[in-house]
């Protein structure tokens, strides 16, 4: 039996590659403390957001505005806090969401369907080129009178525009993502028999990773998007209304603080569905197996 | 170097392998005719462009011949499988969201269906033999190059296919550490006596590895001329291994003083 042999010896970094060999990257984190963390924490975003906070904080005084429409960061954050504890921002965050899952999850299927005929047939490459071309620079919110006209007032017009506000940029992801598995990993599946479902499932799904969280990525931030403006714009929808419903309400009764809370409710979500979910994601699965794109 | 039986595993008749391009057909391989038998190391020898790369392809299945007969144990391979596993020179061949550990039980469970416990303990006994231990939980990614090879030949030797079918699967590597792998290659075939079918442009590789060498011309490729070859045992430095690249040189019509590389 024979030792690992350094095989860097000759290349261009033995140093590196001999530290490699002595300590493989075995894909579980070492318990204990993470000497990185520090250097890890966005030092210099958390000044920003903190000089922020503070200019919000002074401003509306010295400028002599008017209380009722440009209130103090403290002013905003203390009705923010009553309105998590008493549950009515969460209550309107839990409708936009829910809508929002169900129209995601219906735009993904549908994307994937859509990049598995246009990876196999050229009609379906040619329909889903003229199609992302086409929609691509027209906002999905742009076709919500229309759904209102075809739907009316209730959920299937918000689940029309958000199919389409995620279907066409999913799919090119996808498809992308398909079309670009090395050649090399699809011969190596076949080469040990398998074909059809289960080689798209052992092969290609894995493989196209990568581009395919990129796609929920850009799905997720145009449906959000497109959800709340649908919201602000349309009123309640199906007797109940969302996040941008309640910004809408706010405006109305004039409780402008209660509209800086929804709004700064709206970056929050998208933050944490970016860094909690998305990051997570893809530090667990491409990052881990050195496939970023 | 003895070879208990002589039967024969793969045997070409004959065969031509033409592709339609956008630029026309293009003709990869004119009636070539070879037998590779069980239990030897058989290397296609040959310029870039001579078609070993798609006569080995034809072996595995993935290309079929347009004219004359390609037998592997006596039928037609039309369709890839599991007997006759392909080697590739990219380093791109290996699952990179899987493990050492995991690509190599992901082609027992995929192509022997194995059961799991018998897997593991099948993959990590291969791993061994080609001195990966310790790198069983290692992603591709952090491998250097000729460890990712190690683990191909790994997850290859492991299916226990008929046939290995190497593309020149250390084309990539720098000139020592392929020295290393060519004879590491040795001592697994010495252990396993597993049929190898291996394509090389490098005249020297071909003779540290071939049984017999079969020497290729380009475009289309065609075979010019098959070598028994006992030079490897000599050494590198022997007589014997210098008249048999002179030998070769002469084959590939480099002329005798042609510096390899």
């Amino acid at each position: 039996m024979v030792a690992p042999h350094p095989s860097g010896a000759a290349g261009a970094e033995p140093a590196a590659r001999a530290e490699r060999l002595e300590r493989p990257e075995v894909g579980r984190r070492v318990p204990g403390p993470r000497p990185d963390l520090w250097a890890r924490l966005p030092l210099g975003k958390v000044a920003v957001v903190a000089l922020l906070l503070a200019a919000w904080e002074v401003l509306p005084a010295a400028l002599h505005a008017n209380p009722l429409l440009f209130p103090r960061a403290t002013t905003v954050l203390r009705v923010w806090v009553r309105g998590i504890e008493s549950g009515e921002i969460l209550t309107y965050a839990e409708r936009s969401l829910a809508v929002l899952v169900l129209g995601m999850a219906l735009g993904v299927v549908g994307a994937f369907l859509l990049a598995v005929l246009a990876l196999f047939t050229r009609a379906g490459r040619d329909f889903l080129d003229v199609m992302t071309s086409m929609f691509n620079p027209l906002p999905a919110i742009a076709l919500f009178p229309l759904a209102l006209l075809w739907f009316g007032l209730g959920i299937k017009s918000l689940l029309f525009v958000l199919i389409h506000a995620t279907i066409w940029p999913m799919a090119l992801s996808v498809f992308t993502g398909f079309a670009t598995v090395p050649r090399t990993l699809v011969l190596v599946g076949r080469n040990f028999g398998l074909r059809g479902w289960p080689l798209a499932a052992a092969i290609y799904f894995p493989a196209a990773l990568p581009a395919i969280v990129t796609g929920l990525r850009i799905a997720w931030a145009f449906a959000w998007r497109t959800l709340i403006a649908a919201e602000l714009v349309f009123g309640v929808i199906g007797g109940q209304g969302g996040l941008g419903w309640y910004i809408y309400l706010k405006r109305y009764y004039l409780e402008t603080p209660a509209v800086f809370a929804g709004l700064a409710t709206i970056v929050l979500i998208g933050l944490l569905v970016e860094h909690g979910i998305f990051r997570t994601i893809e530090e667990r699965t491409v990052r881990r197996w050195g496939m970023s794109l | 170097m003895a070879i208990a039986a002589h039967d024969t595993l793969i045997e070409a008749s004959r065969v031509s392998i033409q592709f339609t391009t956008a630029a026309g057909v293009v003709e990869a391989v004119r009636d070539v005719s070879f037998q590779v038998r069980r239990g030897e190391k058989f290397v296609l020898l040959g310029p870039s462009g001579c078609g070993k790369s798609t006569l080995l392809k034809a072996v595995a299945g993935f290309v079929r011949p347009t004219a004359g007969t390609l037998l592997f144990e006596g039928r037609e391979a039309r369709e890839p499988g599991a007997d006759r596993i392909l080697i590739f020179q990219e380093f791109d061949q290996l699952l990179p969201w899987k493990t050492v550990l995991g690509n190599v039980q992901f082609a027992l469970r995929v192509a022997a269906r194995l059961p799991a416990d018998a897997l593991s303990q099948r993959a990590r006994a291969y791993i061994r033999l080609v001195g990966l231990e310790g790198f069983e939980r290692a992603y591709p990614h952090t491998l250097s190059g000729s460890m990712k090879q190690r683990v191909a030949l790994a997850r290859s030797l492991a299916l226990d296919p008929e046939v290995l079918l190497m593309d020149e699967p250390f084309g990539s590597l720098d000139a020592l550490t392929r020295l290393h792998m060519q004879n590491e290659l040795g001592r697994i075939w010495r252990e396993h006596r597993k049929t190898i079918l291996f394509v090389t442009h490098s005249i020297q590789e071909a003779i540290l590895i071939g049984h017999r060498i079969m020497v290729m011309t380009p475009r289309p490729g065609r075979v010019r001329e098959i070598l028994d070859n006992t030079a490897a045992d000599a050494g590198p430095d022997s007589p014997e291994f210098v008249q048999m690249q002179g030998r070769l040189r002469g084959l590939l019509g480099l002329g005798d003083r042609g510096h390899e590389e």
